[in-house]
């Protein structure tokens, strides 16, 4: 599959030099830099981000193992990052060993795909990455919208490697690097622009949420939404964009679905912590689920996930969520409404919750006939901030409100979000759809936790 | 012109079937919703302070605006798949929400805004958005917070 969509995408470059000489062919990535990573044969080179050896110091694991930690983040990041587990992943051009290591790659079990920054690839790599193309050779990009802003770039294929995985010709986003104007229909779905490592916090992401591809049948069938895939009339300063349909094949997927083994999902496993938190905590990212001796789903606590990646969720024995709840370690706290818990109001911990003393709380999940509480604690993000001289990076009790202060619990907008303090001491799994598992095919895709 | 308030407000709505982005007034044409390519659905009016006007994109985001008794959009719900085009829903205060500052960086599931005329809440993952952006000042009197709250989608 992989092999087909890398043959599709480049079918306009593999014509020698005539056809190189079409607009399409000559462009590469580090073209599409000059204006926008500081000028030069020299824009793309890498920066102070570049790579390093792997987060933590560790010996790079040449299993189904990597290993995770979660510090603040990588070199040039300006705002305080907390909660955010990062990995090192392997890139190269197809089917050669022009490759780059890439440190601090953030992990995210709420959203799929592979993505970089192409500000932080060398341009050896980037000159070698090709564009995909529609059949009329022009160059697809993508806008990936998150709830809090948008990351835009074109898609290019790649191996992608991790541990002693790899994803091969995998379609993958390239954020930013590119002079192509950002659509309105991209720009206006969400807050800010997140095209640079310090908006968007990490040098990449590792999208390994349930789905196999990111936006599958919403973008293979027209109407092609905005908001998504793109194809523009060239990838200058000059080219346009309109929203494309976008084949599932030429999609960004979810990498552990391409692996040849050990596809079936993800375990994150991380260490409890101190209620005061932790610095520079690491963990592991184990792929496949009862593929080896150290992924077996065992006991765990299975909760189907829905079509849209919920399951059933309510707080302290309240009503159900309007919205249910979902588990998501790109999420720095657990994030839901509380009338009795107190919201900060210093600048530094606005958006997060403050209360008085620290809280015990509870929450209950269910999905398909199986229901679970969980027990969590909430400490003043104030305290948590202030603790260590300020230098811890890894929490299991911040917390914040999802909807309005002073609204119901059940209002328009409330999620339980369980973010990464919902993971420390804990194995989180994440089993995507379309593949099997011990726990059955009634209840895929699924999250669990032991 | 001294038809009682709820009574002329539904029949502008009617009339017009009008909608219109936060701030904006509703017997504006029909902007959002044509901008958005999105089905309307019947408004409705659960109390005499404001009505509801439902749409929903062909993605299958739904989208609701809030009008008071004077016909202004005061908040823009959306629940969905996808973001709707806040630019479109949010207007003339789609600037300010994109400027506003953030504390601190919640990862890429939840964004909060929260100036003296605006409050934006947005949260989700992939596949599962949704959110609320309201103006302080445009709220009813005699209308709570958790009023529209509970009747967003």
């Amino acid at each position: 599959m992989r092999a087909l969509a890398g043959s599709t995408a480049f079918a306009g470059c593999t014509g020698g030099l005539l056809l190189r000489l079409t607009a399409f062919c000559v462009t590469t990535l580090a073209v599409l830099c000059v204006a926008g990573c500081g000028g030069g044969s020299a824009a793309v080179a890498t920066g102070p981000t570049g790579p390093t050896n792997p987060p933590g110091g560790g010996t790079p694991d040449t299993g189904n193992t990597a290993t995770l930690v979660v510090d603040s983040g990588p070199t040039g990041i300006s705002a305080g990052i907390v909660n955010t587990p990062y990995v090192t992943v392997t890139i190269c051009a197809p089917g050669t060993t022009n490759c780059q290591t890439i440190d601090h790659v953030s992990v995210d079990t709420g959203s799929s795909g592979f993505r970089v920054l192409g500000s932080v690839l060398n341009s050896t790599l980037a000159n070698a990455l090709k564009i995909a193309s529609n059949t009329q050779s022009q160059p697809y990009y993508e806008c990936l919208q998150f709830a809090d802003g948008y990351s835009w770039g074109p898609v290019t294929a790649a191996d992608v490697k991790i541990a002693g995985e790899t994803a091969s010709n995998l379609p993958i986003h390239i954020i930013g690097s590119t002079q192509v104007a950002v659509p309105s229909g991209c720009s206006g779905g969400a807050g800010q622009a997140e095209n640079t490592v310090n908006s968007f916090g990490a040098n990449g992401i590792l999208g390994i949420a349930q789905f196999q591809y990111d936006c599958d049948t919403y973008c293979s069938t027209a109407p092609a939404p905005e908001g998504a895939y793109y194809s523009c009339t060239n990838s200058t300063s000059s080219g346009t964009c309109t929203a494309a349909v976008m084949p599932l094949i030429q999609q960004v997927p979810n990498p552990v679905f391409s692996f040849p083994t050990d596809n079936n999902g993800t375990i994150i496993t991380l260490p409890s912590l101190s209620n005061a938190g932790g610095a520079n905590t690491t963990g592991q990212l184990i792929f496949g689920i009862d593929t080896q001796s150290n992924n077996a789903l065992g006991n765990a606590t299975v909760l189907h996930l829905d079509g849209a990646g919920n399951f059933t969720a309510a707080v302290n024995g309240g009503t159900n969520l309007t919205n249910g709840g979902f588990i998501d370690s790109g999420s720095n706290a657990y994030f839901f409404t509380d009338m009795g818990t107190t919201v900060c109001t210093s600048a530094t911990a606005k958006g997060f919750y403050c209360p008085a003393a620290l809280q015990s709380l509870q929450a209950t999940v269910s999905s398909n006939g199986v229901t679970a509480t969980v027990q969590f604690l909430v400490q003043s993000a104030d305290v948590l901030f202030a603790g260590n001289n300020g230098n811890n990076t890894a929490f299991n009790d911040l917390a914040g409100p999802t909807t309005i202060p002073g609204g119901p619990t059940n209002g328009s907008t409330d999620f339980f979000d369980f973010g990464l303090p919902f993971f420390f001491g804990r194995s989180v799994y994440t089993a995507v759809e379309g593949k099997s598992t011990s726990a059955g095919a009634a209840v895929s895709p699924f999250n669990a936790f032991k | 012109m001294k038809t009682p308030l709820l009574l002329m407000t539904t029949g502008l709505l009617c009339s017009r079937a009008a909608l219109a982005t936060l701030g904006g007034d509703v017997t504006s044409v029909e902007s959002d919703r044509v901008h958005m390519k999105a089905a309307r659905l019947t408004p409705s009016s659960p109390s005499a302070l404001y009505t509801v006007h439902e749409m929903q994109t062909p993605a299958g985001t739904t989208v609701r605006e809030f009008a008071n008794a004077d016909g202004i959009v005061f908040a823009v719900s959306w629940k969905g798949p996808f973001q709707p085009d806040l630019r479109q829903a949010l207007g003339t205060y789609f600037d300010e929400y994109k400027t506003a500052p953030r504390a601190r960086r919640y990862g890429h599931s939840h964004d909060i805004v929260e100036q003296p005329g605006l409050v934006v809440h947005s949260t989700g993952h992939m596949r599962s958005f949704a959110g609320i952006a309201y103006v302080p000042q445009l709220i009813p009197a005699g209308m709570a917070l958790s009023q529209f709250a509970e009747r967003a989608p």
